[in-house]
């Protein structure tokens, strides 16, 4: 072991209460460089960063081995000096910018405590440096917001507030516990890059934790891959990527996208058409045209209707029997509006339906229940989407009763059969959802979306929360069973590694419109709108060895586009340009 | 709101420059407006529940052997001979005007009466809020840090008993120990007193008996608002500042748990002024409780019909003054 290690862990041993969670864990990081801490949910690894830190749950979280930052060890240093070494020479960097941050504090005295703390700062110098550090993390106008709440902040600013506390005293160790994962990609990507300068210039070393490899391949100089508590890997990210020794590993570096950047962009021009063509090739069976969702805003002293937010503006697209159509946008670009607008979970403001053949009519209650019967939905949370006190048999019967399907022996009888049909023990109809794993709360939903037989699916974010492992076999149950039923999916996601691997078509959403819609190899192979390139370029690389191409970047940021808009507005008309068979791209101007 | 992920979160400036303190008029009004409507639906339930009671009010005054004369010289002199309308627009009018009528057994003046003695239950229930406050959030504050361990399961213990414990139980428990045996503070709260030391040792007992059926409600609510903002991510994240664990608490963590405290304390503000009626009989205290006790055993129905006024009128300025402190609490609260 050499000396001049800023953070060398030996042995590590944690425990919480009863349960050894950490075994024997070692490692090192040197001044400067990056170490990436990998892992699923469970392995270990964010307690890791917590025994770091001396934040393990009081009484029952305990740590044993040797932690050392420079020369001195942390495991036996009095609380009082542990608290000079936090925020001062280790600080930390959380995964959730919207909670992590003191909700009624402005961010001028949460950022200025860490800098009184540790720098002793006092009065106008104090007020300098916070400005100084706000300039440093690039959040415009750093004057007016030093004086705002968190909650005027977005996402991105509110993790570059944390970035810019965690930088403040200058420490030899920042903690990164997935500060990205709760972004958007293009948000991230710009994160990312402002984190990596400002470690090159301040000379700090990060300990980085993730469960996401392409921000691996982006950042890290070393990878420890972890599960269940024990190492499973370790080795220089180039080592780890190039050759990995472990099956565990190699899976976890097949789930990045493939496709993206890999066709090139087409170069030949997109030739203009006077009208989007719908419905695809085959025999649609959802189609959806000029989808308007709006929602009033009111405002003034009488509460009157100001202005309306467009969430979805004009929204043309079909779904083909057994197809799967992706939707893919960043947050608040409208795409789980669209979802729940078809199922009338949103008031639809204007715009057609068609599902099988049949206008949807909102108003008719007989047209509303046949709607429900062909059209299921999966949701992203399976823990919330199922009800804590309902056996999971009772819950997938239920619709079916419902409906008046199936009832009694046969009801029964079908709810066994679609267990089996998802993967899941039929003796186990009588459990309650909380006895499941969050894969198998996904299982069960599918199988309960399947109950009604439908003819369509719409997945919104269905697999986004599970871990990278459980999201492959999800997807591969859910390319399965369409083969099985020919149930078409809409299959709304920000994960393009996701719907690279299940969909057909792709639409790319931006502030309530499709930009680009077409098979899934032109849209992400292929991107032809300015949006989608910017999107595809903004997921992290795949190997490490893409790094040195700098040019693969345009973080440039979007012209910020309000969609409030006044009562009175009408969207201009769109013109859309054929690239190839099926491959539209809406005109950017 | 659940729907639609573009929803914007309407604090964020979206051009439309609006000061915060605009805003808060315009709430203001707004709430005054149902302020007025509330007390506007009590007057005109109060003038229909004296109405609809049995029996004639003359008759009560005067005595079943009254002559019809004197009742129908009783009836045009309180009004009552007046077609109904009239007699309710003359009510509402009076009201507006402050004027609540007068006694059916005393004669006096309803408003007279209740000024004089308002002062002292204001003066009271202000005390105990206050020393409620001022024991009750430590207590909670200490008993959520020190969760499941020995101050927190006394504590538990305490406010639960100040739960069950009435009003008038814990007052005359005080009275037994403090001005009984140990003779320290006066048995009896004449109210006033001869200079400001004698009138805080009239005021002490009463107060405390109060307070502590407060403080009871507010450490249970203090605690567990705690308890749960102790579990949040910002909490974490001051920790891993390098914060004391002083600040911590009182700084990051209170601070965030101030707005279910207001709001209990708004609530139980109105349960306050209603058991301060059982405080003040016992201490033989002057204020509201005394009055409307004689209202009650005189079926002095014009008084009580004031009394009932008044006391929503309390309610309400609480209610309003609950709501705009969120503002000051929290600035993520909506004026709307």
């Amino acid at each position: 072991m050499r000396d001049d290690a800023a953070l060398s862990v030996k042995d590590l041993t944690i425990s919480l209460g009863r349960n050894q969670v950490v075994h024997g864990l070692s490692f090192e990081i040197q001044p400067g460089k990056t170490l990436a801490l990998v892992g699923e949910s469970g392995s270990g690894k964010s307690v890791t960063s917590l025994a770091i830190m001396r934040l393990l749950p009081d009484r029952i979280g305990r740590a044993l081995g040797s932690i050392r930052l420079g020369k001195q060890e942390l495991l036996t240093l009095p609380e009082a000096q542990m608290r000079k070494v936090r925020g001062g020479r280790i600080s930390m960097i959380f995964q959730e910018p919207m909670t992590s941050l003191n909700p009624v504090q402005t961010i001028g005295t949460q950022l200025a405590e860490v800098i009184r703390i540790h720098r002793r700062l006092k009065g106008q110098a104090l007020q300098e440096a916070v400005l100084d550090m706000m300039r440093k993390v690039r959040i415009p106008d750093p004057e007016e917001r030093v004086k705002q709440y968190p909650h005027t902040f977005s996402g991105g600013m509110r993790q570059r507030v944390m970035i810019a506390m965690a930088l403040a005293c200058n420490p030899s160790l920042i903690i990164a516990d997935e500060p990205t994962t709760a972004l958007d990609v293009t948000v991230q990507a710009q994160t990312l890059e402002l984190l990596k300068e400002l470690q090159r210039v301040t000379g700090t070393a990060v300990l980085f934790i993730t469960h996401d490899m392409g921000v691996v391949a982006e950042m890290a100089d070393d990878v420890l891959v972890m599960r269940d508590g024990r190492e499973v890997e370790h080795g220089s990210v180039h080592e780890v990527f190039t050759r990995p020794k472990s099956p565990y590993t190699r899976s976890l570096i097949e789930a990045a996208p493939s496709l993206v950047g890999k066709l090139g962009t087409d170069t030949k021009a997109a030739e203009p058409v006077a009208e989007l063509p719908i419905a695809a090739g085959v025999e649609p069976l959802l189609v959806v045209r000029n989808m308007t969702v709006q929602f009033p805003v009111h405002g003034g002293l009488l509460g009157r209707v100001k202005g309306a937010v467009h969430a979805v503006e004009d929204v043309s697209f079909a779904i083909g029997k057994g197809e799967t159509l992706g939707l893919v946008g960043e947050s608040g670009s409208g795409k789980s509006t669209i979802g729940k607008a078809i199922i009338n979970l949103a008031p639809l403001h204007s715009g057609n339906i068609e599902v099988a053949g049949q206008a949807v009519d909102y108003r008719d209650r007989k047209s509303l229940a046949l709607l429900r019967r062909h059209v299921q939905m999966i949701f992203q949370d399976p823990f919330g989407s199922l009800d804590a006190r309902q056996t999971i048999g009772s819950a997938i019967m239920e619709p079916m009763r419902v409906h008046g399907l199936q009832t009694g022996r046969a009801a029964e009888e079908r709810m066994e059969w679609l267990l089996e049909r998802v993967g899941l023990d039929p003796a186990r109809a009588s459990s309650l959802p909380h006895e499941f794993s969050g894969g198998q709360r996904q299982r069960i939903c599918i199988a309960r979306a399947l109950a009604m037989s439908p003819q369509l699916i719409i997945a919104d974010e269905a697999v986004s929360a599970l871990d990278v492992a459980i999201k492959g076999q999800i997807i591969e149950l859910m390319i399965d069973l369409q083969k099985e039923f020919d149930v078409s999916y809409l299959f709304i996601s920000h994960d393009i590694a996701a719907v690279e691997r299940i969909c057909d078509r792709v639409a790319v959403m931006y502030f309530g419109e499709i930009v680009e819609i077409g098979p899934r190899d032109d849209v992400i192979g292929r991107p032809g709108h300015p949006y989608t390139r910017r999107l595809l370029s903004a997921i992290p690389i795949t190997h490490p060895d893409q790094r040195a191409t700098g040019t693969r970047r345009a973080p440039d940021a979007a012209p910020p586009r309000s969609p409030l808009k006044p009562l009175d507005y009408r969207a201009p008309p769109a013109r859309w340009a054929r690239a190839s068979d099926g491959h539209f791209i809406r005109d950017a101007s | 709101m659940g729907q639609g992920s573009l929803q914007p979160s309407a604090s964020v400036d979206d051009g439309d420059r609006v000061t915060r303190g605009h805003v808060i008029i315009s709430f203001l009004i707004k709430r005054l407006g149902f302020a007025a409507f509330t007390l506007f639906a009590v007057l005109t339930l109060v003038f229909l529940i004296v109405r609809i009671l049995p029996g004639d009010p003359a008759l009560v005054i005067l005595g079943d052997q009254a002559s019809p004369e004197s009742i129908a010289a009783l009836h045009h002199r309180l009004g009552l001979d007046q077609p109904i309308l009239t007699q309710y627009g003359q009510f509402l009018w009076n009201a507006l005007r402050g004027d609540l009528g007068n006694s059916m057994i005393t004669g006096r003046s309803i408003s007279v009466e209740i000024m004089s003695v308002l002062p002292y239950t204001i003066e009271l229930t202000i005390a105990s809020l206050l020393l409620g406050v001022l024991l009750g959030v430590p207590a909670g504050v200490w008993a959520a840090v020190k969760r499941n361990q020995i101050p927190d399961i006394a504590l538990r213990l305490v406010s639960l008993i100040g739960l069950s414990l009435p009003a008038f139980v814990a007052a005359i428990i005080l009275l037994m120990i403090f001005a009984i045996y140990l003779r320290w503070f006066p048995v009896i709260s004449a109210g006033g007193g001869t200079d400001i030391i004698d009138r805080l040792r009239q005021m002490a007992l009463p107060t405390l008996s109060l307070a502590l059926i407060m403080m009871a409600y507010i450490t249970r609510v203090t605690r567990s608002a705690m308890l749960e903002v102790l579990n949040q991510d910002f909490v974490r994240t001051a920790r891993a500042k390098g914060a004391s664990q002083y600040a911590t608490i009182w700084r990051h963590a209170l601070g965030n748990s101030l707005i279910p405290i207001t709001t209990v304390v708004g609530l139980y503000l109105g349960i306050l002024i209603g058991n301060s009626v059982l405080t003040e009989i016992v201490f033989s205290r002057p204020g509201l409780g005394k009055l409307i006790l004689t209202a009650l055993t005189q079926r002095d129905y014009t008084l009580l019909q004031g009394m009932i006024v008044i006391y929503t009128l309390m309610v309400v300025v609480v209610n309003l003054l609950t709501d705009l402190t969120y503002g000051f609490l929290d600035p993520r609260v909506q004026y709307k």
